[in-house]
């Protein structure tokens, strides 16, 4: 009997004391012993691909390995450091400086090639180095589009380029899960528990195509290398949707070397650089001049090689040149500063400022790159002397070149401005669309008649003018040359330094390209029509062919016998 | 006189069987047997463990074959990875067009060799009967979609 109550004493005890164990403490204990024995993983999400028009990667990833040291495993760190590294590449100083950034985790390499990672296993040191697989961006086609699509920092994250300004879509999101591992450290599968699913980076459909991007870049880089300027740039858009086809900046470099490299050349110029536009400003300059109705298209300006200027300047024409009697076409098409000065002046500050606005100059056009600029266009109360007038041939406002090709897509559209986009779909891992981006309007600038004026006076630029160099067999081109002088150091310009460039619309009617090709110091000849203008013609009519463009007008064929063609409307 | 002395008087009566309380621990006496007993408790109380270890063993191996199989997957996408990155570098067009010019000898054409024909009427009657209302309908549904998704050029 004694003994019964004995047994039961000590049962209810147990099981009060389970009780209190598993129920009253439960929680806490239980987060106890997760602690002590569970792990935290992160998830770490693939980054989104970058790919071009037609879906050919420009931007992929690729798994690397990266190795770490255990600095609490290492009794010697001066012995080990003198050891690992010269296979690491790494002063011993930097590899001691590394094993004190942690206790039992120290990263010694990242990212590095698989002939360092086998010596380092070589060495056999399991307990004092271990191994991580990680991605790693790579792009297979290295200096392609490099400043477009940038480059992402070892962490994976965008630093330049569209890998930076759409970070927020490729990156995706990390994932976390507790897992217990067992004696040889791999993760027991059956204890894992999900705390968050990792989300995968977006893929992003640029509108850049390879191929126009390729033999931009061929012809620029030809360009650059034949005239011995400094650099250039080229921008070929389609000036009915906005889409860049091609965006090239030379120097270029290569991403897959990683970013210890000459800062200067990961700037996107076309986009991050203003500059004096020069003569091309002059085809807005008319255009605002005939929109407004201050001056009629019949109306002529006499050139005598210089013109009287408020301030007591005295313009020149570039070679002291002398049109005489021009109208505003023939203005544009000899590019005469003297014409444009007078027309600059009959507009007045006020419409021209306006006009110079609304075609989106002195303002970030909103394109979808890092880093734009958004050029300098001073108040109408800062053009002090003739800033009226030199501002009517270019001198004395700063513009981007996708400025130029946003406002020259106004003069294609009817008047109607266009926003330029890089991006043109966003699709998740599954490969299902999440986004698609189109045509963006910003706004009526300009009169339908006034455009088809324009661009009619800058067809007369490649037929008799300027930029005849620009013309291409079978196809209509509407351009205007820039020979710009770049700002002297010291004030004022500097007689030896231009920028020559060349900005052009084809074919004409129904055009499909607007591309601006600018050189940066060229020796030797240095206008625009003669060494931008040719860089226009080859780059074009290449990319018309690869567009499947058919020409319009015959061509100059040994036979002449060039079929004539209806508009390409079944090709756009 | 004569005291009457008690008679007692013996009946037969019929009386029941002995009690079974009586002959109950006889009985079980002869009926225990210990071993049966114990296997059965110790059933009762080892299976559910044992069933619980072996399920624990077989959620461990299990997870193993997916450990094994999730580096299986790693692996073959990191090896597809690097075939993207090895077939996207052969088609480069910078290396398409040296291997052209250098190897193969071709050259960009001019442009009095690229020539456009018009499409006869034959290749035309090849492209197939132009869509109807409903294929057009259909088409304004499904046109955000393959605005995106198909090349334009």
């Amino acid at each position: 009997m004694v003994m019964t109550g004995v047994v039961c004493v000590a049962l209810s005890v147990l099981a009060l004391r389970l009780a209190q164990v598993q129920v009253i403490q439960g929680g806490r204990l239980q987060h106890l012993a997760q602690r002590q024995q569970m792990e935290v993983i992160a998830i770490e999400p693939h980054r989104g691909l970058i790919l071009d028009r037609r879906g050919r990667p420009l931007a992929i990833n690729v798994e690397a390995t990266s190795i770490y040291a255990v600095p609490s495993a290492i009794a010697d760190r001066q012995a080990f450091a003198a050891r690992v590294a010269p296979l690491l590449r790494q002063r011993v100083d930097e590899v001691r400086r590394r094993l004190a950034t942690g206790r039992h985790f120290a990263w010694l390499a990242r990212k590095v090639s698989p002939q360092m990672v086998a010596r380092v296993r070589a060495l056999g040191m399991a307990d004092q180095i271990g191994f991580l697989t990680e991605d790693k961006r790579a792009y297979p086609n290295g200096p392609l589009a490099a400043q477009v699509i940038g480059f992402a920092g070892i962490d994976n994250q965008g630093l330049t380029g569209v890998e930076l300004s759409y970070e927020h879509v490729l990156h995706g999101t990390i994932g976390r899960a507790i897992a217990a591992r067992d004696g040889l450290g791999r993760v027991m599968v059956e204890t894992q528990q999900v705390l968050g699913t990792p989300q995968d980076g977006q893929d992003i459909q640029l509108t850049i195509d390879q191929v126009i991007q390729h033999i931009a870049e061929r012809e620029l880089s030809a360009a650059v290398e034949r005239t011995v300027a400094k650099g250039g740039w080229a921008v070929v858009m389609d000036p009915i949707t906005g889409e860049i086809l091609a965006m090239a900046t030379v120097p270029s470099f290569n991403p897959n070397a990683g970013p210890d490299l000459d800062a200067r050349r990961w700037i996107n110029r076309p986009v991050a650089e203003a500059q004096e536009p020069g003569s091309t400003f002059k085809i807005f300059l008319m255009a605002a001049a005939l929109d407004s109705g201050v001056v009629p298209p019949t109306e002529h300006f006499f050139c005598g090689g210089s013109l009287p200027a408020p301030g007591g300047t005295v313009l020149r024409d570039a070679g002291g040149r002398r049109h005489g009697w021009q109208t505003m076409g023939e203005i544009v098409k000899n590019s005469c500063n003297i014409g444009a000065a007078q027309v600059g002046t009959r507009l007045g500050k006020a419409q021209f400022f306006h006009y110079i606005r609304a075609f989106g100059f002195g303002q970030p056009i909103g394109i979808d790159l890092p880093g734009e600029s958004a050029g300098i266009v001073p108040p109408p109360s800062a053009w002090r002397g003739p800033g009226l007038q030199t501002i009517s041939f270019g001198q004395g406002v700063s513009t981007t070149a996708i400025q130029m090709l946003t406002a020259a897509t106004a003069l294609v559209n009817d008047g109607t401005m266009l926003r330029p986009y890089i991006v043109r779909a966003v699709r998740d891992h599954q490969g299902r669309l999440t986004e698609a981006v189109g045509r963006q309007v910003v706004g009526r600038v300009i009169r339908p008649e006034t455009a088809a004026a324009v661009l009619q006076m800058m067809v007369g630029t490649t037929t008799s003018g300027t930029g005849t160099q620009a013309r291409i067999d079978g196809y209509t081109v509407a351009g205007k040359t820039a020979t710009a002088q770049k700002p002297a150091r010291r004030g004022g310009y500097d007689p030896d330094r231009y920028v020559a460039s060349f900005l052009g619309i084809v074919p004409i009617p129904n055009p499909r390209l607007a591309v601006l090709v600018a050189l940066d110091e060229p020796r030797g000849a240095y206008s625009g029509g003669e060494v931008a203008a040719p860089v226009f013609r080859q780059l074009a009519s290449q990319v018309l062919w690869y567009l499947r463009v058919p020409p319009l007008v015959p061509s100059s064929t040994p036979s002449g016998s060039a079929p004539r063609l209806p508009a390409a409307a079944g090709t756009r | 006189m004569f005291a009457l002395a008690p008679r007692s008087r013996t009946y037969p009566v019929l009386l029941p069987d002995r009690p079974s309380a009586e002959r109950e621990p006889a009985r079980r006496r002869t009926r225990r047997r210990p071993l049966p007993t114990i296997v059965a408790v110790a059933v009762i109380a080892v299976l559910p463990a044992v069933t619980l270890v072996s399920q624990r063993t077989a959620a461990a191996r299990t997870g193993y074959v997916i450990l094994g199989l999730r580096q299986q997957v790693e692996e073959l996408e990191a090896e597809h990875a690097r075939l993207v990155a090895t077939a996207s570098a052969l088609r480069a067009p910078d290396r398409i067009e040296r291997i052209a010019r250098a190897d193969l000898g071709m050259l960009t054409p001019r442009p009095q060799q690229v020539a456009a024909l018009p499409i006869t009427t034959p290749t035309r009657a090849i492209a197939g009967p132009s869509p109807s209302a409903w294929d057009r309908l259909a088409a304004w549904f499904i046109r955000s979609e393959a605005a995106a998704g198909e090349p334009s050029q």
